[in-house]
């Protein structure tokens, strides 16, 4: 892979340079799966600040020394959302994140952003939906990556991540039609 | 087209932004359960819209400069690039040991095989074997005045030149030449290379008259 002509490392290399020490290409890593990873987090959970935690964690323990990744089991962004969903699901066990969708104090993006009725309850019915289901609309629709990406990350069929995806934007059309019936409009 | 088949591509042309293709708005317009598919598709990509303008916000600097600190932490004799530049010119002046090495080793035996190849194509006999002493007058060396006298088993080397005769009667042959031209003759050379003695050779067509 080539970026502004120069060779771009691929992230199991980065991690490989990481662990030999290599500030650089731990910055590297950071600066380019730190983002995405960022907003994932924060989709799932609806929470800033354990958007900001959960990608702090995750990066941390990629520089323990008991770090488990293994790259002949899957690409290293996989595990990095592995890790992201794992933190995100104990938080929400010792209710750090409220699983309900409602407002976790002021730092929630559902204040401070999204000033669509429907969008908040969009964003409340996306993190009920389960796990591949979300991720799909997150990966896909959100971060709007490709099918093959996604399936690569999810280690699953690209037809098993469209059909995931066309079925989790049922439900959630679902969830969003009572709102439409009842008359709430963008504003 | 059935309405099962046409979910996909609908799906699709909700998320790209597209109107769907002849064929599936003629199905959209036939079907009331499809449109109302087509019309919560587009909504539910609107508000993505949303979401995804919403969340553009990016991990804090902060955040990250302590992830910083904690590699530090974690790796305090990291790999920095002044290391790599240190271990370049080790790696750099170890190497340029070794090849003075190898030439220096390389320089020698050469040499060593130069005299010996020398050697082997001089005469190559000790000096009581060689033709100092050998046979009769005609090819006898005759002995260059004041120079030393060659030690016993000195190796020898004989070289073929051509001598002034004026030289050569200076050292006792006398030689005539019609016009002075050089003759041709062996000249023994001692170990230190200096000539011990001359040998004029028996077909030069001269005559020696010692």
């Amino acid at each position: 892979m080539q970026r502004d002509g120069r060779m771009e490392l691929s992230d199991e290399e980065l991690y490989r340079r990481m662990r030999k020490g290599d500030q650089k290409a731990f910055a590297e890593l950071y600066d380019r799966r730190g983002t995405p990873l960022h907003r994932y987090v924060l989709h799932i959970s609806g929470s800033h600040s354990a958007a900001e935690e959960v990608t702090h964690e995750v990066f941390l323990r990629l520089i323990r020394p008991d770090s488990s990744f293994d790259d002949r089991r899957g690409p290293l962004e996989a595990y990095l959302y592995g890790i992201a969903r794992n933190l995100v699901r104990v938080m929400r066990r010792h209710q750090m994140v409220e699983a309900s969708g409602e407002p976790v104090a002021e730092d929630n993006i559902l204040g401070d952003l999204i000033q669509n009725e429907r969008t908040v309850a969009l964003h409340a019915a996306l993190r009920e939906l389960p796990d591949v289901y979300r991720d799909a609309v997150i990966l896909c629709d959100l971060e709007e990556r490709s099918y093959e990406d996604v399936a690569r990350l999810m280690a699953c069929p690209v037809g098993t991540i469209r059909s995931r995806l066309h079925r989790a934007r049922l439900l959630l059309a679902a969830r969003l039609k009572p709102l439409a019936m009842s008359g709430v409009t963008a504003r | 087209m059935t309405c099962r088949e046409s979910t996909v591509e609908l799906v699709e042309c909700a998320r790209g932004g597209h109107f769907p293709a002849a064929e599936l708005q003629t199905h959209l317009m036939s079907c009331s359960r499809y449109d109302e598919r087509w019309e919560d598709e587009r909504r539910l990509t609107a508000h993505f819209r949303i979401m995804r303008d919403a969340v553009s916000r990016q991990p804090s600097i902060a955040g990250r400069q302590q992830l910083m600190r904690e590699f530090e932490r974690a790796h305090p004799d990291g790999f920095h690039l002044t290391d790599l530049w240190r271990w370049a010119l080790n790696a750099a002046a170890i190497l340029l040991v070794v090849l003075a090495l190898v030439h220096d080793w390389r320089y020698h035996r050469r040499s060593a095989e130069n005299i010996a190849q020398q050697r082997k194509n001089s005469v190559g006999l000790p000096v009581e074997d060689s033709a100092w002493d050998a046979g009769s007058d005609e090819g006898r060396f005759v002995s260059v005045p004041y120079a030393l006298p060659l030690a016993p088993g000195e190796f020898v080397r004989v070289i073929r030149t051509e001598i002034d005769p004026v030289a050569l009667a200076g050292m006792g042959i006398y030689i005539e030449t019609a016009d002075g031209a050089e003759i041709p003759a062996d000249v023994l050379l001692g170990e230190d290379g200096l000539p011990r003695g001359v040998r004029v050779l028996p077909d030069s067509g001269f005559s020696n008259l010692e």
